[in-house]
């Protein structure tokens, strides 16, 4: 890995500090699953289960249609399970990111999900990304 | 009912086209170049359907329905036969039958026939019908027959889902609960809250498999799935015995609602 990615990694750390309960995180670029940052403990290998699950949520059309507000594409899920809560969100910034982060399940979701979308925006607006083409 | 050897994609395609009728239309959905049997369509709504082989299966539903004797039953269906009435409307009137008997007989009897023209993909045809209308008193919108076929199949699921849907009695919330067809794969609606047609069960069922299919690669299957769009339009998609629920709703406090009585389920 780059020194680039290193640098990635500390801002999607540092970012993503105010969220609760984070056990491992990966931030990836759509629609081709590059990996491109990581926390939490494991390597890139233990991060790449995540990064396919934003391109199975994210990469691919899923339009929500309504009549009366005409269609749009789903930019966040959530999955709850016994133990964890992970939350993926497509940048509204920059539409080619996607974080994807595992959390404890004693977390509060409404709390996770409002602190990971900051934490994505945060990572969006002052994050250099010019490497990667975004 | 056995659900094995249905084709349920021809079965709510033909409901679907009945749906996408005028409001004021009337006629016959045939089915089959050799007219095996068809769907009465009356105003838009489905006052009968006849499959052939199925002829007498009505009164057999009706002593199943009911506690009339079958001597009472055989005497007023000759009596219609030479005067050319509706027998089970008819029973009704004689005060032989309830109403609710009797559309409890007519619902079961017409999902059985659409079983019966749907084992096989058939051609259809809709022939509008003119002049005097059927003026049936117990009518089914599609939707309701989709359910109610379903449900044949699988009434314990059934059963179930209208539990687990009736405590989340919200305003303006559209929900639905789907069996899986081992055979075909697909999802079934069994039960529906909020007034859909087959069209709109049709799209959540799209969003509900898409959420068991996104966290295909999560280490732990997830119970629970929230997926909302940038315009804050939002689905919630939940297992729970052997069944997949959707949600979505206008109003976010309503879906808070939900999520919120699920994680609480999820945490007992």
């Amino acid at each position: 890995m780059s020194a680039k990615v290193t640098s990635l990694d500390e801002a999607l750390g540092s970012a993503c500090e105010s969220v609760p309960g984070v056990r491992i995180g990966a931030l990836a670029l759509l629609p081709e699953g590059l990996l491109i940052g990581g926390i939490g403990a494991g390597t890139a290998l233990d991060r790449e289960p995540l990064v396919r699950s934003a391109v199975r949520c994210l990469g691919t059309s899923s339009a929500l249609a309504r009549t009366a507000r005409g269609a749009a594409e789903f930019v966040e899920f959530a999955f709850v399970s016994e133990e964890q809560l992970v939350i993926i969100l497509r940048g509204l910034v920059r539409s080619r990111l996607a974080l994807v982060l595992v959390c404890t399940r004693e977390s509060n979701l409404a709390f996770v999900l409002s602190a990971t979308r900051q934490a994505l925006n945060v990572i969006e607006t002052t994050t250099d990304l010019a490497e990667w083409g975004v | 009912m056995n659900p094995t050897g249905i084709d349920w994609t021809a079965l709510s395609d033909a409901l679907v086209e009945i749906e996408r009728l005028q409001p004021d239309e009337s006629g016959l959905l045939e089915f089959g170049i050799e007219r095996r049997g068809g769907i009465f369509v009356e105003k838009g709504r489905i006052c009968w359907v006849a499959a052939s082989g199925l002829g007498r299966r009505l009164r057999n539903l009706i002593l199943v329905h009911s506690s009339i004797e079958e001597a009472e039953l055989e005497r007023v269906c000759e009596q219609c036969r030479i005067q050319g009435g509706m027998f089970g409307q008819a029973l009704v009137d004689e005060g032989l039958l309830k109403a609710e008997e009797l559309e409890g007989a007519l619902r079961q009897h017409s999902a059985e026939c659409l079983i019966e023209l749907c084992r096989s993909p058939l051609p259809t045809r809709f022939r509008s019908h003119a002049g005097r209308g059927y003026a049936p008193r117990f009518t089914f919108r599609p939707v309701e027959l989709l359910l109610a076929t379903v449900g044949s199949c699988f009434p314990e699921r059934q059963a179930e889902a209208h539990r687990e849907l009736r405590a989340l009695a919200i305003p303006g919330l559209r929900a639905a609960a789907f069996a899986i067809d081992r055979e075909s794969d697909c999802l079934l609606p069994v039960v529906e809250l909020g007034g859909q047609t087959i069209d709109g069960l049709r799209a959540l069922s799209r969003w509900a498999s898409l959420m068991p299919n996104a966290s295909l690669e999560l280490a732990a299957a997830p119970s629970f799935a929230w997926a909302a769009t940038e315009k804050g339009d939002s689905v919630l998609v939940w297992w729970r015995a052997g069944l997949l629920y959707a949600a979505s709703c206008e109003d976010r406090a309503g879906l808070a609602r939900v999520t919120s009585r699920h994680m609480n389920v999820v945490e007992r």
